[in-house]
């Protein structure tokens, strides 16, 4: 919290600038001081790291010549691939749903036994809320990767992959409810003598299930663009066949899947809101 | 009393029924989504022991030949995170105050933005990096302005809405007062919008990190393209050491900005 | 005493077609202090705001220092409301910046757009803000955040504020609505002495009509829009009173308290 200044005598104060000059200053110290230091680390690290990037400018400037014959084939449009892409919209939309499903089992679970106040034992928790940290670590991309390597090109290795990081962010969304909000809860179970599993199934989940459904909600979302990304390495879904547009200079078919994908995007984005708002009412 | 048990004991139940429904709605989703996709339940069953077998042996112990060279890339992922958070920053400010409601210079602006916005934000940001690839060639350069292109669209929609929901008391006062447009920016929204500037541009920078580190996987630069030739080279021992650097960067990170918040807000 | 503010025939319609004020005649001389007093959504805060023009009006006319506000371009909408202060029944503070930085954006309307932005302040203007805010008792708070304040602290930063701007017209918007009555005996006597030492014409919206007797010597009644009473305090009486508050009755009797 802001601390406050000492008092500083106008008369001092006035005669002090009268004789050096110096301008009265106008602003709350602490929050000035915070101000300046970090635009000026920022600004510091900034042009340092900017110095470090060597650009080609002739690449820049190849690049940019390349750019309108891109756009004028892209703008050509060409729907002869479209039941293709269509499908594979809906193996992304569906790896993401299935590996959502998956996690939700266990992130349910694995959630109340993480949370702070709700762990029956204090080292598990700490186990693993750590183990969970490490998980969220690594990007999600990182494990579709690591689930291809070991099983193989397809839409498995994409839902086992996903359900590492939807796991580990549910995981920490849900516990971070259960922290903030379930406290109360607990409080009043407990004073009547309920168990564990009555405190979590009769009193955490009812409170706290739109919050749970709205966050599920959210990574969804996350996950579909985790998906449609994943395929671009390889693990199916409409990702794969961008990937292949953009390698073999198929524009027109490119600009219809970027279509889709934004088109489904922004549909599913609306969804959420809209959940998300009716969930907080 | 009894009417009014009635109507609670029948709103009672409407939610049961609405509850069972859905949940019968889902599975039948599940359902169909599997039979889709065509996966054999037993054989994800059996993957997943398949999974871990190989995460263990193939993965540990972490192959650690070659760390020197490691050192370079992982700098390269610190430093586009910085430039392009900071790039992504002060462009998302200046489109997210034309994008606000109470701080547009014009409505139709407004509009036009929110559209341009929302097209970059749908579109996962690999698929910008790889367009870009074609087009400037492989290199750091079109990491850099898909970072910025992405960090820029997600910026300026957060920050549009932290303005738009900033108390306008202080606004009327500054208008009472007879402040100019910038003037009222300057001493009415900065110093309000500030908390959630520096909240948001961290998070930003959180995001920049992981992105960056697999922007290699499309040939655009950082560890992702150390990742990727690894992986190729089945030289999985040498996979973990990286995605273990990766893991320490991204969680000192993680650690720093939110050292960094506490003290800011 | 010249006037220094006219209006004629304002009135007030929103979308809904609900009439907010009708047929507002108001003249207002330099140097008085009135009081408008009337029951909550009578139309004193509309009255008020259409004045320096943050509510448009529909109809009428305002002219302020021989001016038509109605009919101002932006930039002399500007200067005509550097001459108007306003005090709100919220404060309406930056909570985030100092109480001086507060007080010292009164002055923003007599600078520059581009000095405005760069803090260009006078030192004079410095000065005399600090002097202003010595004058209602918070020397020792000049460098604190505006939302470390108690209520009446706050609500004597806007007094500052408006008085900053060394207008020739503050309004006041129920300024003391939200403070216990030792804050609002010294706000009040804040903004009563400075309007009267330095010949500001004050009007001051205020549902405490034991407070608007107090302190103003002539009280302007709104009853549903439309001015009941123009006059001397004197000659409000008790019957008017009743007459006012018809149908919230409760009003009055809060104000015995």
């Amino acid at each position: 919290m802001s601390k406050s200044q000492m008092p500083i005598p106008e008369t001092l104060l006035m005669k002090e600038s009268m004789l050096t000059k110096k301008k009265i200053p106008i602003a709350h110290k602490q929050t000035k001081r915070q101000q300046q230091y970090f635009f000026t680390t920022v600004g510091i690290l900034f042009i340092v790291c900017l110095l470090q990037i060597d650009i080609s400018f002739s690449q820049f400037q190849e690049g940019v010549a390349r750019i309108p014959s891109v756009l004028s084939m892209m703008l050509q449009m060409s729907f002869t691939e479209f039941p293709g892409l269509a499908s594979e919209m809906v193996v992304s939309l569906v790896t993401a749903f299935l590996s959502l499903v998956l996690s939700i089992v266990f992130a349910v679970v694995l959630a109340f036994l993480a949370a702070r106040n709700t762990t029956p034992n204090r080292h598990i928790g700490m186990l693993l809320r750590f183990l969970f940290m490490i998980i969220r670590a690594i990007p999600a991309t990182v494990w579709v990767l690591i689930a291809v390597a070991s099983i193989g090109f397809g839409t498995m290795a994409g839902v086992l992959g996903l359900i590492f990081p939807t796991c580990s962010y549910l995981v920490k969304s849900f516990s971070a409810q259960i922290e903030e909000v379930g406290q109360e809860t607990i409080e009043a179970l407990q004073s009547v003598g309920a168990t564990w599993w009555h405190i979590v199934f009769r009193g955490l989940i009812p409170t706290l299930l739109t919050s749970f459904l709205a966050i599920t909600a959210f990574r969804f979302e996350m996950n579909v663009a985790e998906s449609v990304i994943l395929g671009m390495v390889g693990a199916g879904g409409i990702g794969l066949l961008i990937q292949g547009y953009i390698s073999f200079y198929e524009f027109s078919s490119l600009s219809l899947g970027i279509l889709m994908v934004f088109i489904t995007m922004f549909l599913l984005e609306f969804m959420t809101t809209q959940i998300r708002r009716r969930m907080s009412n | 009393m009894s009417a009014r048990n009635n109507a609670s004991l029948k709103a009672a139940e409407m939610r049961r029924m609405k509850g069972t429904l859905s949940l019968l709605f889902f599975a039948i989703l599940i359902g169909l989504s599997v039979w889709f996709v065509e996966m054999d339940i037993f054989e994800l069953v059996q993957s997943i022991p398949l999974f871990f077998q190989f995460l263990f042996t193939d993965f540990f112990p972490p192959n650690i030949t070659d760390l020197g060279t490691y050192l370079g890339p992982v700098v390269d992922t610190l430093i586009f995170a910085v430039v392009t958070t900071c790039l992504s920053s002060f462009l998302g400010i200046v489109i997210g105050f034309c994008m606000a409601h109470n701080t547009t210079p014009h409505s139709s602006v407004r509009l036009f933005l929110r559209g341009v916005i929302a097209f970059l934000r749908n579109i996962p940001f690999l698929v910008w990096a790889s367009i870009l690839v074609v087009i400037f060639g492989v290199g750091t350069m079109p990491g850099l302005f898909a970072l910025v292109l992405f960090g820029t669209s997600f910026l300026s929609r957060v920050y549009a809405e932290s303005i738009e929901e900033l108390n306008k008391d202080g606004m009327e006062a500054l208008d009472a007062c007879g402040a100019s447009y910038f003037q009222k920016i300057k001493h009415g929204i900065i110093p309000q919008f500030l908390p959630s500037f520096y909240s948001w541009t961290l998070f930003m920078f959180e995001i920049n990190i992981r992105a960056s580190a697999i922007l290699g996987l499309v040939g655009a630069g950082g560890m992702g393209s150390i990742l990727k030739q690894t992986m190729d080279l089945f030289q999985y021992g040498k996979t973990s050491t990286v995605i273990a650097i990766m893991v320490i960067l991204i969680l000192m990170v993680e650690y720093v900005t939110n050292r960094v918040r506490e003290r800011l807000i | 005493m010249e006037s220094i503010l006219k209006i004629t025939n304002l009135a007030k319609r929103y979308n809904g077609g609900t009439l907010a004020l009708t047929d507002i005649n108001l003249e207002v001389k330099k140097g008085e202090f009135i009081a408008v007093i009337g029951p909550s959504g009578a139309g004193k805060s509309t009255l008020l705001r259409c004045i320096n023009r943050l509510i448009e009006p529909t109809e009428g006319s305002i002219e302020f220092l021989n001016q038509r506000i109605e009919k101002a371009s932006k930039n002399d909408l500007r200067k005509i409301r550097s001459k108007m202060g306003m005090i709100f029944q919220h404060y309406n503070l930056i909570y985030r910046s100092s109480v001086l930085e507060n007080v010292l954006h009164g002055r923003l309307g007599y600078m520059s757009s581009v000095a405005g932005v760069f803090n260009r302040y006078q030192e004079a203007d410095k000065r005399e803000a600090i002097m202003l805010l010595e004058k209602v008792g918070l020397e020792a708070e000049i460098y604190k955040r505006a939302d470390e304040l108690s209520g009446g602290q706050k609500q004597r930063v806007g007094v500052c504020r408006a008085l900053a701007q060394n207008p020739e017209l503050i309004l006041a918007d129920e300024p003391i609505a939200s403070l216990d009555p030792k804050s609002s005996a010294v706000v009040m006597d804040a903004i009563y002495k400075n309007c009267k030492e330095q010949g500001i014409a004050c009007l001051v919206n205020l549902h405490q009509v034991d407070v608007a007797k107090r302190y103003a010597t002539r009280i302007v009644a709104v009853k549903a829009g439309t001015i009941i009473f123009d006059g001397p305090a004197g000659e409000l009486t008790d019957d008017m009173i009743k007459y006012l508050y018809e149908g919230k009755e409760q009003e009055m009797f809060e104000q015995a308290n």
